[in-house]
């Protein structure tokens, strides 16, 4: 049975000697990566950790990082990937959902050890390479290190299965507290085989990596790229883009992945447009809805050699659900394609009957790299998992072609007056405006109308288009119940991790 | 501008939109404003646009490198040398 680090052993088996990860031009083989994650699992295995426990890690992308989750795996247990952009209040509020019995770190990640592991009852050892005198750390976990990872015992292989849970990864839920996703072995695999089924990689593919490992997205790239025997290509210096510029051009890297903030600050702040990219072959976009404006300008600007594969996808779906093939792309701007193979999408009523072509309804997904549910939350778990597959929250239509086209968030759609109104239908009006890099649009509650539309903005360079250009264009292209109330111009939208913009943050500034 | 009344200006930048107010987090002029999650990349974004919109200055693509504006000390030294 499939298993997610047998795809490292199988690879590692084929190809030990070939590089597996390059981080600041050093090189790891896929050798040096099972070698390391065999020692881990022994260490796990030594300290008591069982098959289905929870091992949280919290480390930068790295060959550390890498071998710690298919030690872990291989160990039987389930890894929890912790975003490290988090403060250390949800780390502990993770760690204590999660039950995880063990935290794995590394480096600056642990610099606030005591108050990430305060108060986490089931967690009985960190292992960290830096300590600090001064810690008070509780007595009921043993502070380990590395070296002791590396002193552990030999590895006696554990018996898992594709219906074992592999990982738990935490997003953000509409009720603002994290909800935990858990991905079987066999869900993973199969979003790895899926992704593969559209997207053509092999041994000589380097794809460079900006998108940390603990994001689905991330981990997607990390898990194809393991599978074929290529090479991921880790650079965590994304906030200089021109770094990644050279790391794109000195590694060689055959593909570069990217949320759309990754895209447009590289079309706005490096060479990336004008660049002949010699051995570039394939640009892959997901992580929100790139703006067809910049999805145009990058096709445009890309050699006819390079594809864009533009994508959709959910924690909850392991990673991804749709692409849009890329010689479909210049007909088919703001759409996010098809389902993958081996997923079924479709667009539902609410009474769960599939819409017609051009009908608006919710975006259902159905395959086997969809979650069990949310851990421990069964309620929040029965309101995205139906009969019929994963209930996305995404409002769409199809076209006669078949190609969806997302509308809207289900749950962001404005109500103001009488009218159900779209967010996103708004946003992109505004964005069409000369000078407007981002939009957001929400609705903010008024007594008179339920809710109130207001636009948030930002513009190039800080000046021009000014509130009333911004209205009169509105007004120009939309129904008037659509144009803002008002508009805010900010330097930055508030963003997670993820590069998803935080509509609550907005909504709580002006409510 | 004076050295100091520089650095004073751009660490009073940093705290008040990265830390909102607290200068604890902000040790001393030399530690990396990226490694310690003070900024991260949008916030290097919001950094170069003050640059070019409250020092007025021209920055290039190229010059955005941890060099120039990963601590207050890169960024003092960085704007002096654009200045001159």
């Amino acid at each position: 049975m499939a298993t997610v680090h047998g795809l490292l052993s199988d690879t590692a088996n084929r190809r030990p000697e070939a590089i597996a990860l390059t981080l600041g031009g050093v090189h790891t083989t896929y050798a040096e990566i099972i070698a390391e994650a065999d020692r881990t699992a022994a260490f796990l295995a030594e300290q008591g950790v069982a098959r289905g426990d929870r091992i949280a890690l919290l480390m930068d992308n790295s060959p550390d990082y890498v071998a710690a989750f298919f030690g872990a795996l291989r160990a039987g247990a389930c890894v929890v990937a912790l975003n490290h952009a988090n403060r250390a209040k949800t780390h502990r509020a993770l760690l204590r959902d999660s039950g995880a019995v063990g935290l794995l770190t590394r480096g600056r990640e642990a610099r606030n050890l005591p108050d990430i592991i305060a108060d986490c009852p089931d967690l009985s050892f960190a292992v960290t390479d830096k300590r600090n005198p001064k810690w008070e750390l509780p007595a009921s976990c043993d502070q380990l290190t590395p070296e002791d990872v590396d002193a552990a015992p030999e590895f006696t292989r554990v018996n898992v299965g594709a219906d074992d849970l592999a990982v738990i990864l935490y997003t953000s839920g509409s009720t603002g507290r994290p909800r935990g996703v858990t991905l079987t072995h066999g869900n993973l695999v199969a979003n790895t085989e899926q992704i593969l089924g559209y997207l053509p990689l092999d041994e000589t593919d380097s794809v460079c990596c900006v998108l940390p490992f603990h994001y689905s997205f991330g981990n997607s790239l990390l898990l194809t790229h393991v599978k074929q025997g290529g090479r991921v290509v880790i650079d965590n210096r994304f906030a200089f883009p021109q770094k990644v510029m050279e790391t794109l051009e000195d590694e060689r890297c055959t593909g570069f992945s990217g949320v759309p903030s990754h895209y447009a600050i590289l079309a706005a702040r490096t060479d990336f447009l004008a660049r002949s990219h010699k051995h570039l072959r394939y640009l892959t976009q997901a992580g929100g809805a790139m703006s067809p404006a910049l999805t145009r300008r990058l096709r445009e600007a890309m050699p006819e050699r390079i594809k864009l594969y533009v994508m959709y996808g959910q924690t909850e779906a392991s990673a991804r659900l749709s692409w849009l093939p890329p010689n479909r792309l210049a007909e088919k701007y703001g759409s996010i394609g098809k389902g993958i193979p081996g997923v079924e999408l479709s667009v539902r009523r609410p009474d769960g009957t599939e819409c017609d072509v051009d009908e608006q309804g919710e975006i259902v997904a159905a395959g086997p790299n969809i979650m069990q549910g949310y851990w421990n939350d069964p309620d929040e778990t029965a309101e995205v998992l139906f009969p019929d597959g994963l209930h996305t929250g995404d409002l769409a239509y199809r076209d006669a072609d078949g190609f969806i086209f997302i509308v809207d968030r289900v749950k962001n759609m404005i109500k103001a007056g009488a009218n159900r109104v779209s967010a996103k239908e708004i946003e992109e009006a505004i964005l069409e405006l000369d000078g407007v890099v981002e939009a957001c649009v929400i609705g903010v509650p008024d007594e008179l109308l339920g809710e109130a539309i207001e636009a948030w903005l930002v513009r190039e360079g800080g000046e021009i288009p000014d509130e009333q250009i911004v209205l009169r264009h509105c007004l120009a292209g939309l129904a008037q119940f659509k144009v803002p109330r008002k508009v805010h111009f900010v330097d930055v939208l508030p963003k997670n991790s993820s590069g998803k913009i935080l509509k609550a943050e907005l909504r709580a500034s002006v409510t | 501008m004076k050295t100091m009344e520089l650095r004073d200006q751009l660490h009073g930048f940093v705290v008040e939109n990265f830390l909102f107010g607290d200068t604890e987090p902000l040790k001393d002029d030399q530690m990396s404003l990226l490694d310690n999650g003070i900024m991260d990349s949008v916030g290097v974004m919001e950094l170069v646009a003050f640059l070019e919109q409250d020092l007025s200055l021209t920055i290039d693509d190229a010059e955005l490198i941890p060099e120039n504006l990963d601590s207050i000390a890169n960024l003092v030294g960085f704007v002096t040398r654009k200045q001159g």
